[in-house]
């Protein structure tokens, strides 16, 4: 099976990690989700999942990372043509005012989690930029209906077939 | 002195005809330039001398026709170096071959220093000073003052009352004093009177005050005497005087109010005429006049005075002599005063030096006590917060051991138990893997197993090779694998859960201990601890984080020493936990122990990481400075502070040294602690 969008999970410390895996397990059936400890192994996977023929949708990632940051990633992230169009969610406790601005004029940050997170939060942030990725980058929305926000998918492959 | 008319007034009017226009002469082709200059010299002459606006040289010429043709008093020519198809100075050398501006003040002004211009101005006479743009109002100022002066002085003495606030008052009284000395010399009237004056600079003072005196008692007919009590005013200053003062006994003071309060100027240097100078100049009086004592004096008018000095050619030597001698005096008193402001502005300035340095110090100290304070709050803050994280963490963590209790127990009854606590072992037992093994571990298995989301699956519980997954699953069809592996899956989550919850208690309580030791200064010590057995302890806890670093050490022969084991330990835990981060888990670190002298051993930890900035080696020491951004492990990025509190509360050092590449660590302290006290009180 190929061709599913991955949620990229970027984060160092393998308790919060485990945490934030099980949080996404809903999504696991029609996403593949994944996890790095840092910058460079989050890198590795995105490749990987280019070999896989996969692509990655979202990125949930910590700031405080040993080596290169969460934000410096999600920057990088932005200026790529082809990873450009990836949502990018900051999950973090203890990014300073000035990283959080960076990470969101130079980031193309789509949403900021505060740690501790809600699981709902969590799930419901997640929920939402995966239907904006899907609406943006899917021509087949029907797969998505279920997860994600089933009225805008709906709304949307209406709207598709009218314009057809 | 010359007192030429019959009526006071006539002093201030030496003109026989309406009095001349006197003007300055501002030429700038440079209209924002003249305004500023216009302003500024406006401002100094404050309408006493009016002044013009000029923009080029033909139009300056122009006016200086128009100007002489008035008979105008023409004191002072401001021109700009650079006017539009002229030369200022070229200007002035023009201007000084008029025969009306021959004696005129001509200063030039230059943008950038055009010295040619300048000498050729210079050599023909016809600059007297130069300035520079821009100015500024102090220098403009004194330029003004000085050339109004000088030009006054030599042209227009008759003037100088009009304008006496805007000169130096200094020169034009000098100058007078001298004009007026002149006068008498070449007097042809007092060619015999010039003799006895000349003669008389041998007299004494009270034989030429008595001579005076007789003079003005002869050709005034012994004009009546008046005495009036100590603390007396004759005038005030400000008061305009139409008499003089010759003080026949007594003592009289002459003073201001400066800054609120009275200054004596002259008492002793009054001399016996008082008010002359003022009079003559036709000014308001500089000084309070009072009296100091009683005083018996003779009041005489200026109509009196000039009747006498014309009856009496004698008169006027012993009362220019007197005068001059008093003349004298006050200004040898105005040095003296002069050089006593110097000396107290000397004082004053060191005595500023002493109050700023110790006011510097006080500064200093007040940080320092503030920061203390600070420090003592953060303290008890940080001790209260431990304390009350301490109950719920401890809660937590033995919570985590009950759950593993009970889930060993119901496992026993359970047809299931089996697996269930084999997972909860593995769980507990195995260290957790990296997610890029994680990620090599389930390529092999789905290599192995052909199916990538099984392999996916099993590698998130805990299941790395074939061998476990024939284990769990063995004889299972493959309708049943599926509903084993989410079985599985809840052991394995339920497992790591309670290992989580117990890491992470487990890392707060860490934390909570040495953010209370922190806080610790009673601790107690205990004697005969072997330093490289405390090192040994640490090492080993770290064992972990030191996989990638080559560890070498070089210990000495030491003695054993009393110290706060915890908190020696703390202090190594802190070195090898930086140090650690600082190579980023690899490299090479060198810990080496001495005995420096007889009372001292050393510690040094020291590691190939990137180095300390230097701006930082410092800082590391201070609360909440940390390198590495917002991690958290031993204490909230005071570390560093808490080891050299440690360290000093053992009277010993903590010091680091940095380069690119080294970093080290060194820690010394006393072998005898008492011996460490004492060395600490000298």
């Amino acid at each position: 099976m190929s061709n599913r969008i991955v949620i990229l999970c970027v984060e160092d410390e393998p308790e919060v990690r485990d945490s934030i895996i099980r949080d996404l397990q809903p999504f696991a059936g029609v996403f593949r989700i994944e996890a790095a400890e840092d910058v460079a192994d989050a890198r590795h996977v995105l490749q990987e999942c280019i070999d896989d023929g996969d692509r990655v949708g979202l990125v949930l990632c910590d700031h405080v990372l040993p080596g290169e940051t969460g934000v410096s990633f999600l920057v990088a992230l932005n200026h790529n043509e082809a990873t450009k169009v990836i949502r990018r969610v900051l999950l973090t406790g203890q990014a300073g005012q000035e990283d959080t601005i960076q990470a969101v004029n130079e980031g193309g940050l789509d949403y900021y989690i505060a740690k501790p997170w809600r699981a709902d939060t969590l799930r419901q942030v997640v929920r939402d930029q995966l239907t904006e990725f899907v609406l943006e980058e899917e021509d087949d929305l029907l797969p998505y209906v279920a997860l994600l926000d089933s009225k805008r998918l709906l709304e949307a492959v209406s709207q598709r077939r009218s314009d057809s | 002195m010359v007192l030429d008319g019959n009526d006071a007034t006539t002093m201030n009017n030496l003109e026989k005809h309406a009095p001349r226009f006197v003007v300055i002469l501002c030429v700038d082709d440079d209209r924002e330039a003249l305004d500023l200059l216009i302003r500024d010299v406006d401002g100094f002459c404050r309408g006493l001398i009016s002044v013009e606006r000029l923009d080029s040289a033909e139009d300056t010429m122009v006016r200086a026709e128009e100007l002489a043709e008035l008979d105008a008093l023409v004191p002072l020519v401001i021109a700009d170096h650079n006017l539009q198809g002229a030369s200022g100075a070229d200007l002035l050398i023009t201007l000084h071959g008029h025969p009306h501006f021959l004696r005129t003040r001509k200063v030039l002004l230059s943008g950038s220093s055009e010295l040619d211009a300048i000498n050729q101005a210079l050599q023909v006479g016809a600059l007297n000073g130069c300035m520079s743009k821009p100015w500024t109002n102090e220098y403009l100022d004194d330029m003004l003052s000085l050339q109004l002066t000088e030009y006054f002085i030599a042209n227009a003495p008759d003037r100088i009352a009009d304008v006496s606030t805007l000169l130096d008052i200094t020169k034009v009284t000098r100058a007078l004093a001298e004009s007026e000395h002149e006068r008498h010399l070449l007097d042809r009237r007092l060619m015999t009177v010039q003799r006895s004056f000349l003669s008389s600079i041998d007299v004494k003072d009270e034989d030429v005050e008595e001579a005076m005196i007789a003079c003005i008692d002869r050709s005034l007919n012994k004009p009546p005497r008046a005495t009036i009590p100590a603390g007396s005013t004759l005038f005030r200053e400000g008061d305009r005087l139409n008499y003089i003062w010759i003080l026949l006994s007594g003592q009289v003071q002459l003073s201001r109010v400066v800054d609120r309060k009275e200054t004596i100027f002259h008492a002793r240097t009054v001399g016996r005429v008082v008010g002359l100078l003022s009079l003559s100049l036709g000014r308001a009086s500089h000084f309070d006049c009072r009296t100091q004592t009683e005083v018996t004096f003779i009041k005489l008018s200026l109509h009196d005075l000039d009747r006498a000095l014309r009856q009496d050619p004698m008169l006027s030597v012993h009362f220019v002599t007197v005068l001059l001698r008093s003349l004298s005096r006050r200004n040898s008193r105005a040095v003296e005063l002069q050089l006593e402001v110097n000396a107290l502005s000397r004082t004053i300035a060191r005595e500023r030096d002493h109050l700023e340095k110790a006011l510097d110090g006080v500064k200093r100290a007040q940080k320092l006590l503030v920061e203390r304070e600070k420090m003592a709050t953060l303290g008890q803050l940080v001790a209260g917060v431990a304390h009350e994280l301490n109950n719920p963490v401890a809660a937590i963590r033995r919570c985590s051991d009950f759950l593993v209790e009970d889930i060993r127990m119901l496992g026993e009854g359970h047809p299931d138990g089996a697996t269930m606590i084999d997972i909860l072992k593995r769980s507990f037992e195995a260290a957790p893997l990296s997610t890029r093994a994680q990620r090599s571990c389930r390529k092999d298995l789905a290599a192995a197993l052909g199916d990538e989301d099984l392999a996916k699956e099993l590698v998130e519980i805990g299941i790395l090779d074939r061998v476990t997954y024939e284990d769990h699953f063995h004889g299972l069809d493959e309708m049943a694998v599926r509903p084993r592996l989410e079985k599985l899956k809840h052991y394995y989550q339920l497992s790591s859960s309670i290992r989580n919850i117990r890491t992470c208690a487990e890392r707060i309580q860490a934390l909570v201990k040495s953010l209370r030791s922190y806080s610790q200064s009673d601790a107690e010590f205990t004697s005969e601890v072997d330093l490289h057995e405390s090192l040994e302890d640490t090492i080993l806890l770290f064992e972990h984080d030191l996989r990638g670093i080559s560890v070498e050490k070089q210990y000495g022969d030491l003695p054993r020493i009393a110290c706060n084991t915890g908190e020696i330990h703390q202090v190594w835990t802190n070195l090898l936990s930086n140090a650690i981060q600082a190579m980023g888990g690899k490299g090479h670190l060198r810990i080496t122990t001495d005995q420096i002298d007889t009372g001292h051993i050393r510690t040094r930890i020291t590691d190939n990481g990137p180095g300390i900035a230097p701006d930082n080696v410092e800082r590391i020491f201070e609360i909440n400075y940390t390198t590495r951004r917002g991690r958290a492990d031993f204490g909230l990025g005071i570390g560093l502070p808490i080891c050299r509190n440690i360290i000093q509360r053992h009277h010993g050092t903590l010091k680091v040294e940095s380069q690119p590449g080294q970093t080290c660590f060194s820690v010394v302290l006393p072998v005898d602690q008492r011996k460490g006290e004492l060395a600490d009180e000298q």
